[in-house]
């Protein structure tokens, strides 16, 4: 008897995993659809492309050890051409830049740099503005209306003029300028989502989860988050570029002091400048060039998103 | 448990004084303006495994009520009450028609402490404590483009109200969806799938087979086919009659349509602008409505007999705003039976008044001063003239000439007029107040709510 009934939950189980299995397979067959969507739009795909080599090389590059960037030839101070520029210097592929720094090594350096902050950036941004979004559309009321308020108060203050300001105040390093970031790019997605969590919310499946017993914190993140979720995935990767070109343009214009060395792609740019750009034009050329195809890949990469993520264009 | 879960009483949902009114906000600053009586005093109840079909036209708060029978929104004013044994039914509205006739005010929906309702009072409940009721109550909407999230396997969407409601571990809950989707006309292989693959029909099955899962007593079934291909309707609502016969359930089922109701309903209740005007059994209801309302409803049914055809009653006019009831009967601006006493507002009469008591444009009504204004004062309507104070002779006029115009054709509102009196230097038209029409029974089970019937007497 005992036995019996141990077989029978023995079964259970293996068919209770079964179905798991079965079930995830069928979501990762719906993300397949997705992605062949996608890569069914010349542009898209190759702002994907675009987007996944940057990660490969930001995740390569914290492999390199620093001193590969720093391994420089310090008998001839000026920039030195890659080797198939003019008189170029053998090996070097991309020369290097003032002082004595390899150009290619310093651009991986810096595209890591570069994405993790904008990452974190846009990621914290994106989830904090999430949350109060969800919390302020599905509660509705007072609550709705402080929160709402409040993002209309870091909506309008200028971020330029928000990020130099804490930076006087607190100290001009790159950590800053990330916490002034953080602090004001949430509101945006916080009222994405909110207007998204208003329309979702009127579905009758909203209804008939409350009618099932469904708890507010199981309807608000089972049932509305997920369907709001296809506008901020575009909204991120938009943002990616976005965030890049603010921290290049900040640093270019000497918001963090160049006291030391720091590999990212507007200093980069900003030594370049320092060291007479017309007789060593690839100095600006080559981080330059890497800013743009980024910016370029990731809003590739967004436009495509919104189409193939449309449930309208779906079926 | 509560002493109603041991027990399976004859009245599974009752409604007593049930009234819901929305808030409508405006201006700047977002105030209340005014209320939209969706439901405004409603007492139905539904027998433990029948069908009551609720009919009425779209926007008289047919949605609304099977909200407010399911606790999916609170009342205004009034209670729900779940399975409860008939005589306590009966006196719980016995009490609530009298106490609602004596104050007339909206009252909390709290009914008075001690009455023996508690344990049935839905509406009562602390949501912790109303918990084991949801599964007991469940609702299948109108549209399953919308009743199923998007982004869950029909596996999922069947699984949630088992977990949550039933104590079954998750190979048991899937071992229920399984028969669940069986038992709704589904193949197995379709729990992996996503609602989207599905057609209308289909959905609607599948949101049937989630209405079934966590073992309801009742289902409301909210136009449950009025969104389906007409080829499909008919599978969808035999499929709920033979779930009905295996288990035993109990439905209200909404719908306009009334040869659904026909085909589906033990009996009918007829809602008209947030109150029910009519209820009675269904074939009763079909061989001799009572109402005027239910004959202009029932006058649009094709019937096959040509002999027993009917003359199509036209409704004129527009559907009144819920907002701004008519006062008294709440149809006698579109009845085409509609007598002085049925129902009236100063408003209907005051536009005619401009014209009929000037003496500058009304020849009959010379001898008057010149009219300066007309005022509505509740159930009054009254008339300043200028400076001038009117004498005894002029409301003599004004009297002749309310009872000239009462007589003509469309003068209903001034055949209401009950009083012409001299009043502080004007003349004031008095209206009775309005009373809506009794609910009386006519007849064992049919009870109709119109002064074409015996009123009781007061
Ligand atoms: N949540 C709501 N807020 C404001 N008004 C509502 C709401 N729900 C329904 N109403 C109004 O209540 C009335 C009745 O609506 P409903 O119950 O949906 O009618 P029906 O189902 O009979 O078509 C309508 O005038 C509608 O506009
Ligand atoms: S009370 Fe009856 S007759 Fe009078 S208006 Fe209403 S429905 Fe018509
Ligand atoms: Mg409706």
């Amino acid at each position: 008897m005992g036995a019996h009934v141990e077989v029978r939950r023995g079964i259970r189980s293996a068919s209770g995993r079964a179905e798991l299995w079965r079930g995830l397979r069928r979501r990762l067959d719906e993300y397949s659809l997705t992605l062949r969507l996608l890569l069914k739009r010349p542009l898209a795909a190759a702002g994907l492309l675009i987007t996944l080599l940057y990660v490969g090389i930001a995740i390569a590059a914290s492999f390199l050890p620093d001193r590969d960037v720093l391994q420089t030839n310090f008998t001839t101070a000026y920039p030195q051409p890659p080797w198939w520029w003019g008189n170029g210097t053998p090996g070097s592929w991309f020369g290097t830049t003032y002082p004595g720094i390899d150009l290619g090594m310093a651009i991986f350096k810096a595209i890591r740099i570069d994405l993790y902050y904008s990452s974190i950036v846009v990621l914290g941004g994106a989830i904090v503005g999430m949350l109060v979004g969800l919390v302020a559309g599905y509660k509705g009321g007072l609550f709705d209306e402080g929160l709402m308020r409040s993002t209309d108060v870091a909506y309008s203050i200028p971020f330029l003029v928000f990020a130099i300001a804490v930076a006087y105040v607190i100290s001009r390093d790159f950590t800053t300028l990330n916490l002034s970031l953080l602090i004001l790019w949430w509101p945006p997605y916080a009222r994405l989502v909110r207007s998204q969590v208003l329309a979702v919310k009127a579905n009758m499946f909203v209804e008939a989860a409350r009618a099932a017993g469904a708890s507010d914190l199981r309807i608000m993140f089972r049932h509305i988050l997920p369907n709001t979720l296809a506008p901020v995935f575009v909204q991120v990767s938009l943002d990616l570029g976005v965030v890049i070109q603010i921290f290049a343009a900040l640093i270019f214009i000497g918001f963090v002091p160049h006291s030391g060395y720091l590999p990212e792609l507007g200093a980069l740019i900003f030594y370049g400048f320092g060291s007479e750009p017309t007789s060593y034009p690839w100095t600006i050329l080559f981080p330059g060039l890497a800013l743009v195809i980024f910016t370029v890949g990731v809003n590739l990469l967004g436009d495509g998103l919104r189409d193939v993520l449309d449930p309208r264009l779906r079926r | 448990m509560l002493p109603s879960d041991r027990q399976a009483h004859e009245i599974l949902v009752g409604a007593v004084g049930l009234k819901k009114h929305f808030p409508v906000k405006g201006g700047v600053l977002r105030r209340t303006i005014a209320q939209v009586r969706a439901v405004d005093g409603v007492d139905l109840f539904v027998r433990r495994g029948e069908t009551l079909a609720l009919v009425g036209e779209s926007g008289c708060g047919k949605t609304t009520l099977g909200r407010l029978l399911l606790r999916l929104i609170p009342p205004t004013s009034g209670e729900v009450l779940f399975n409860v044994p008939a005589n306590l039914y009966a006196s719980a509205r016995d009490r609530w028609q009298r106490t609602a006739e004596e104050d007339g005010a909206m009252r909390s929906p709290k009914g008075p402490q001690g009455d023996g309702l508690d344990p049935y009072a839905i509406t009562r409940l602390r949501t912790r404590a109303f918990k084991p009721f949801r599964r007991r109550m469940q609702p299948v909407f109108q549209d399953p483009f919308t009743s199923l999230d998007p982004r869950m396997l029909v596996k999922d969407i069947l699984a949630e109200p088992i977990l949550i409601n039933n104590q079954m571990t998750r190979p048991e809950a899937m071992e229920r969806v399984a028969q669940l989707l069986q038992e709704v006309g589904l193949r197995p292989d379709h729990l992996y799938r996503f609602p989207h693959e599905f057609s209308g029909g289909q959905r609607q099955r599948i949101a049937i087979a989630r209405a079934l899962a966590p073992e309801p007593e009742f289902l409301l079934l909210d136009e449950p086919t009025s969104a389906l291909d007409v080829s499909v309707q008919a599978q969808i609502l035999n499929l709920l009659k033979d779930i009905q016969r295996r288990q035993g359930l109990t439905y209200l089922l909404i719908t306009h349509n009334l040869s659904v109701v026909r085909h589906m309903a033990d009996r009918v209740a007829v809602m008209y602008l947030g109150r029910i005007v009519e209820e009675a059994p269904t074939r009763e209801l079909f061989e001799s409505p009572l109402h005027p309302y239910t004959k202009a409803l029932l006058s649009a049914v094709p019937v096959p007999d040509p002999k027993r055809r009917r003359e199509k009653i036209l409704l004129p006019g527009d559907v009144p705003s819920p907002v701004d009831p008519p006062t008294g009967c709440r149809f006698h601006t579109r009845c085409n039976a509609v007598m002085p006493h049925c129902g009236w507002s100063p408003r209907d009469a005051a536009s005619a008044t401009a014209y009929l008591f000037d003496s500058s444009r009304n020849p009959h009504a010379s001898t008057l001063p010149a009219l300066s204004e007309v005022s509505m004062e509740g159930n009054r309507l009254r008339l300043l003239f200028g400076g001038s104070r009117p004498s005894e002779a002029q409301r003599q006029v004004v009297a002749d000439l309310v009872r000239g115009r009462a007589a003509e054709a469309g003068g209903m509102a001034f055949q209401a007029i009950r009083e012409v009196v001299l009043e502080e230097g004007s003349i004031v038209l008095e209206f009775p107040p309005p009373l809506e029409p009794a609910w009386v029974e006519v007849s064992p089970g049919h009870s109709v709510a119109c002064y074409l019937y015996p009123q009781p007497q007061a």
